[in-house]
């Protein structure tokens, strides 16, 4: 990547802005270190949602969290989409920029969802060259997500963590953590979730997300609709033994609930955070 | 199996063409195979029906809601998705209402989609200056002949035999709806924002005709052609008080003078 790197800095704990919240967060100015923006809500040309983001930026920092990069799809990279998000940065100036570890469509067509890669040396090679193509374009590191998934391909030769581990390695670019993405896989692959985190390089781990989920039959699917269950409370602990303080925030997508309900729950994770401190000095 | 075509066959099942996709994942067994696999395929869907609802509330109102999702289907499989923001993925829905048995039949539905979108576009249109009754009122008295205007980015125009506009209220505050009412002559509605909220009102015969001249010609023609309406005597008072009620609905964005050529 061309330019200086800079180690990104830790922001405390903070939430994902949502159109519902706009008025609330200008009338309160709520304690929340930061917000996370959905970058695609704001390619748009004008109007309320930039307007927003203008004003709420103003009085927060911000990052930018993409769903549409796919970066592991064997498209070429969209280069309008690239344009679009350089241009957003420009005019937040985020933190850093993160987009998942996933593929999202083919042919042109987008299936507007974080579909699962398989764990394989052909698919490490790909995202790593796409992944510094990014970093060249932006001119920063970014931040990879693990997504939650239902399907394990037989091609796979590696366990996610390890895959994830290895193109963060060799691309050079940070991970943001979805814990309960983690715990989400982890009941549906059979796997111990803390194996999950135990693998990962301390030193790539820039952010956390916190969401809840459904169960559906015998499997979990990550809806990101409902509160942080107690499972993934604990594992977030286990979480932040392993990695120290990480930037936090809670991603709620369906289902919003009042603002104050989500800085209950923001609170909550300060308190685990506040907790293992504790137990460390 | 090459992460392409792995990708190939993935994105085929998703669409629902046939796929060997079913094969390329580890189960347990041939339930747990096809409930994984199903997991993919009805959060695709759904997720784009959703989209496609919020988009189009009043038509959701009018179907009702298992009838609005059949419809969702069918459009998401003739209109999958090529934008990498959803915000556009319900783009093409007035066109596929007006081409697509058997809902071509109901001109109710095309111009709700229409009266729908065009709010959307509104809404997060370019932003841009808005011309002032003070900026107006400096222009000499001898330039206005010349004058062109130019208007909000935001606006959107569009014609409706319906009375889409009281559905959509209704909607909006989760009232059941009235049947609705089909004029026999179309009424011209304009859709702006002003600042940061919507508005929309209908149109006289009188106003698109005006709306269009000012932007196209200058208010020495659009006069001319107002004759059809008034005497010649009352055509410049009408003029001027059609624009000052556009520049106080914060629909001009800024004008210049336009040099008669013969
Ligand atoms: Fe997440």
């Amino acid at each position: 990547m061309n330019g200086v790197k800079h180690k990104l800095p830790y922001l405390g704990f903070g939430l994902g802005l949502r159109p519902k919240h706009y008025q609330r967060i200008l009338e309160t100015l709520p304690t929340v270190d930061w917000f996370e923006i959905l970058s695609e809500n704001y390619f748009v040309d004008g109007g309320k949602p930039l307007y927003y983001l203008d004003k709420i930026r103003h009085h927060y920092p911000m990052v930018m969290h993409g769903v549409s990069l796919s970066i592991g799809s064997t498209d070429p990279l969209n280069q309008s989409y690239l344009q679009q998000l350089k241009q957003l940065s420009q005019r937040i100036e985020p933190m850093w920029i993160s987009d998942h570890l996933c593929w999202t469509g083919i042919n042109q067509l987008n299936m507007h969802d974080l579909l699962p890669l398989p764990y394989t040396e052909e698919a490490i090679a790909h995202v790593v060259s796409r992944v510094q193509q990014v970093q060249d374009f932006l001119g920063r590191q970014i931040l990879l997500e693990n997504v939650s998934s239902y399907i394990t391909y037989q091609s796979s030769e590696l366990t996610e963590w390890e895959f994830l581990t290895e193109i963060a390695e060799r691309a050079d670019c940070l991970i943001l953590l979805d814990i309960n993405n983690i715990y989400v896989s982890s009941h549906n692959h059979h796997f111990n979730p803390e194996t999950y985190l135990q693998a990962l390089p301390k030193s790539r781990v820039q952010q956390f997300h916190l969401a809840g989920h459904s169960y559906h039959d015998d499997y979990i699917i990550d809806t990101h609709d409902a509160e942080v269950i107690e499972a993934v409370w604990r594992l977030y602990t286990k979480a932040l033994q392993q990695f120290g303080l990480v930037s936090t925030m809670i991603e709620r997508d369906d289902n919003i609930p009042e603002l104050t309900q989500l800085l209950l729950e923001l609170n909550q994770a300060k308190q685990f955070a506040e907790t293992y401190q504790h137990h460390e000095t | 199996m090459k992460l392409k075509a792995l990708q190939q066959d993935f994105q085929a099942y998703l669409l629902g063409q046939s796929s060997d996709f079913s094969q390329a994942i580890v189960a347990s067994n041939h339930k747990d195979n096809q409930q994984r696999l199903a997991i993919y395929k009805n959060a695709y869907q759904i997720r784009l029906i959703e989209i496609l609802r919020k988009d189009y509330p009043t038509i959701n109102a009018i179907l009702g809601d298992k009838k609005f999702s059949q419809l969702g289907k069918k459009y998401l499989k003739a209109m999958p998705s090529h934008y990498y923001s959803v915000r556009y993925f319900g783009q093409d829905f007035a066109q596929f209402l007006a081409t697509t048995p058997p809902y071509q039949q109901h001109l109710l539905l095309h111009e709700t989609a229409e009266f729908e979108w065009a709010l959307g576009k509104a809404l997060d249109a370019k932003d841009a200056p808005i011309l002032t009754l003070q900026q107006l009122t400096q222009i000499s008295p001898d330039n206005w002949p010349k004058l062109q205007l130019k208007f909000h980015p935001s606006i959107q125009t569009l014609t409706l035999y319906h009375n889409v506009n009281q559905l959509w209220k209704a909607a909006q505050q989760d009232q059941e709806l009235q049947p609705p009412v089909k004029r026999a002559q179309a009424t011209p509605w304009l859709i702006w924002r002003k600042g940061i909220e919507i508005h929309f009102r209908s149109m006289t015969a009188m106003e698109v005709y005006s709306f269009h001249a000012i932007q196209s010609k200058t208010f020495s023609q659009m006069c001319e052609g107002l004759t059809q309406w008034y005497d010649e005597e009352q055509v410049p008072v009408k003029a001027i008080q059609l624009i000052q009620q556009w520049c106080q609905d914060l629909l001009i964005n800024d004008y210049q003078l336009i040099n008669a050529t013969c």
